[in-house]
């Protein structure tokens, strides 16, 4: 564990360096970033407007890495021939559909009602009032252990509300997340996407004019079998000689 | 008193030391304590000071006794960032996604294939880390410094609330706030709150009061009074079968000491209760006993207490178990108490327990009685609002000053007001730390997606040349290699045709 600290520590010191201080500053500065601090004022407000935020950043990077492995899966040349199209075709479709998804599961599960639901199905026992009841009474306890003045209802309750708000907040967000990127994103769509990159492979390869190849000049080469395996009439004539290629043909 | 939340550096002779270095940060001073205008280094870190007035501190103290998985959302609440949302994303990518490529009965593509492209996707999710998360981690980190030590603009700027006593006396005799911007613009004086910035800061202290009374107007409307009237009602003609439960219970209960035992003896009940077609009403008083138990001390380290606190954070409330216990008890004796007492509204005198207050009445006059007995809460909720939206109007009109608007609270104060006990100056600085920091937030949000989305092509690039290559190392049987394998298959099958031949 102590790993992860000393991780974090040169992280922390690299961050603090001016390749990293001197752009942050410059940023900070931009007129359109900075207009988004309207958003700030209220704190419910402000974590939907971060989660969409966060939302919007994986759905343009989708949308332009779509783009971006389209281009490369059908330039690739170390892709094998024959599987190029169908990577290139998942990457397509997968990437259209992402973004649909995404967006979908995040209007679905983002919103209030879904979210107060899932909230209390999870947490209800021990935000509802008679476990508060239960935690005010330790809390007093435990106040008047350390000798420090008991708050008053109004107070507790409003410590409370604070308390539950930021776990809400952060659920919303992650729940939110969790939906478009695992659920939306790669349970849903691979399942539509694989059969859908078929036909959309199909589509590819209709756009392809067929290339017509003289008689004259066409190559009868069979690659799949070996010219001496070809003609199996006079093959079987042969195998008819000896005992031994008959028990050779039998076992083939 | 007022509150002091003393900074590292105005303490002279402790070490410098922060939450993260897992030391509890020290508060100094407040009304509920004996004065204590500074800390003497004793060689042991003093106890941190709670304000029981500052709802920031109440819900900080409330961390140590509340379930583990809420403070880990709580938790979490700070560290929202592009990270994090990568993160999440790769790991859908990495782990789930090569799932339903590979195992998809819809699709025809031969099943080489599918496995071929299924693992595509741990290979891209593993680059997309160390690509684009990771490079957010310094910047994050670099926010947050810069963030304290004022090298940004006032919208990011922590330094006006570094110094809480500070902050709260500026408020209350110049009416102003100041910034330490020296590392910005160079500037060595402190600089003061842009005049629209603060109005906006006043008005939304203002309006985030009125709205939080509004949703205690809400939750009476919607939660308390409907359930209230359900329960007064279920009295009116269920009180002997309350009666005998509770007493049964109770019983019982004065032989269990642990918070542990009556939760699962409570646990219990309910589950038996359930079984046997109990009333719904009757099921949930049980739970209500129970969840009063639901207190588990932290006496073992969490995964998260490991990896980012070198101190453990745990905390056990002494006599836990006997307060539990007792709270359970008082709520018995709430209900069913028999000792005689004098009821004002009724005007006679009966036992205590509320069911004796609505045993045998009419469900009409049960409701009535209900209703009536949160019309002082509601009254009183109602003048909060009035009071506040007068204030904030007031503001406007007259621009009132901090200490005008506390004067305004004082004023109230002997008349029993909700909200007399109010310190509207260290409202307002509760305000200034969660725009801020939500501006901090807003900021980091889109750094990190600026930084990844520059990062995108340089994915995508590695992607694709690491990919075909992993595959031919570690899968030469679907990769390209195959091709040259079943090439030289036809080769020698030919070789021994022809032998044959």
């Amino acid at each position: 564990m102590s790993e992860a600290k000393g991780i974090m520590k040169i992280i922390g010191s690299v961050g603090n360096t001016a390749a990293f201080r001197k752009p942050l500053k410059a940023m900070s500065k931009i007129g359109f970033v900075n207009k988004m601090e309207s958003h700030a004022w209220n704190s419910d407000k402000a974590q939907s407007y971060i989660t969409g935020l966060g939302i919007l950043s994986l759905v343009l990077k989708d949308g332009f890495g779509c783009y971006l492995y389209v281009k490369q899966s059908l330039n690739n040349k170390k892709i094998p021939d024959d599987k190029r199209k169908f990577v290139a075709a998942l990457d397509l479709t997968n990437g259209g559909l992402m973004i649909a998804m995404q967006l979908l599961a995040y209007a679905t599960i983002s919103h209030k009602l879904v979210q107060s639901k899932l909230f209390a199905k999870m947490f209800k026992k021990c935000i509802a009032r008679p476990a508060l009841k239960g935690y005010q009474a330790l809390l007093e306890k435990d106040f008047a252990n350390r000798n420090i003045k008991n708050p008053n209802g109004r107070v507790f309750h409003e410590s409370a509300d604070d308390y539950e708000n930021s776990a809400r907040k952060a659920f919303a967000h992650f729940s939110s997340l969790v939906a478009a990127t695992i659920f939306g994103k790669r349970v849903v769509v691979p399942f539509i996407a694989t059969p859908l990159a078929d036909k959309a492979e199909k589509m590819m390869n209709k756009d392809k004019k067929e290339v017509t190849t003289d008689k004259g000049t066409e190559n009868t080469y069979d690659k799949q079998t070996a010219p001496a395996d070809k003609n199996t009439q006079f093959r079987a004539a042969e195998v008819q000689q000896t005992n031994l290629l008959d028990k050779y043909q039998k076992q083939k | 008193m007022k509150l002091q939340k003393v900074s590292n550096s105005e303490i002279n002779g402790i070490p410098s030391f922060s939450k993260n270095s897992g030391v509890t940060a020290q508060y100094v001073g407040h009304s509920n304590m004996q004065p204590k205008d500074s800390v003497e280094f004793t060689g042991k870190f003093p106890e941190k000071i709670v304000d029981s007035t500052s709802t920031e501190d109440v819900a900080e103290e409330l961390e140590k006794i509340m379930p583990r998985s809420l403070n880990g959302m709580k938790k979490l609440k700070d560290n929202i960032n592009e990270f994090q949302n990568i993160l999440i994303n790769s790991l859908g990518t990495g782990l789930i996604a090569p799932i339903f490529i590979k195992w998809n009965p819809l699709s025809k593509t031969d099943e080489d294939t599918r496995t071929y492209t299924a693992w595509r996707q741990p290979v891209s999710a593993a680059l997309a880390i160390a690509t684009q998360a990771v490079i957010t981690l310094p910047f994050a980190a670099a926010i947050k410094a810069m963030a304290s030590d004022g090298a940004f603009g006032q919208l990011y700027n922590e330094t006006a609330y570094k110094n809480p006593e500070k902050f709260l006396r500026d408020l209350r005799e110049k009416n102003k706030i100041y910034y330490d911007t020296a590392k910005f613009n160079g500037k060595k004086d402190l600089e003061e709150i842009k005049p629209e910035t603060y109005d906006k800061l006043i008005t939304h202290t203002f309006d985030d009061l009125i709205e939080q009374e509004n949703k205690e107007i809400k939750r009476i409307s919607d939660k308390k009074l409907p359930g209230r009237i359900a329960r007064s009602k279920y009295y009116t003609k269920n009180s002997e079968k309350v009666i005998t439960t509770l007493s049964t219970l109770e019983e019982q209960l004065k032989t269990i000491k642990t918070a542990k035992e009556a939760k699962t003896y409570l646990n219990g009940e309910v589950k038996r209760m359930k079984k046997s077609n109990a009333d719904g009403e009757l099921v949930k008083i049980v739970e209500e006993l129970r969840d009063r138990a639901l207190y588990n001390p932290k006496t073992k380290r969490s995964i998260w207490d490991k990896i980012f606190f070198r101190k453990p954070k745990l905390y056990v409330v002494a006599d836990a178990d006997e307060t539990v216990m007792k709270a359970i008890h008082d709520k018995i004796d709430k209900i069913i108490g028999k000792e005689n007492f004098k009821d004002e509204n009724l005007g006679i005198e009966r036992p205590r327990g509320i069911v004796y207050r609505y045993a045998g009445k009419s469900e009409e006059e049960a409701t009535q009685m209900a209703k009536e007995s949160l019309v002082k809460t509601n009254n009183g909720l109602e003048e909060a609002v009035n009071f506040l939206t007068d204030l904030k109007k007031r503001y406007k009109d007259e621009h009132l000053s901090v200490s005008d608007i506390e004067a305004e609270f004082r004023n109230k104060m002997k008349n029993n007001f909700r909200l007399g006990e109010k310190n509207f100056a260290c409202d307002v600085l509760k305000e200034l730390k969660n725009y801020t920091k939500n501006n901090i937030n807003i900021f980091k949000q889109v750094e990190g997606m600026t930084v990844s989305f520059a990062m995108l092509p340089i994915t995508c690039e590695l992607l694709n040349w690491l990919y075909p290559r992993f595959m031919d190392a570690v899968f030469p049987n679907l990769s390209s290699k195959k091709h040259t394998k079943v090439s030289s298959d036809l080769v020698n099958k030919a070789t021994k045709n022809s032998e044959v031949k």
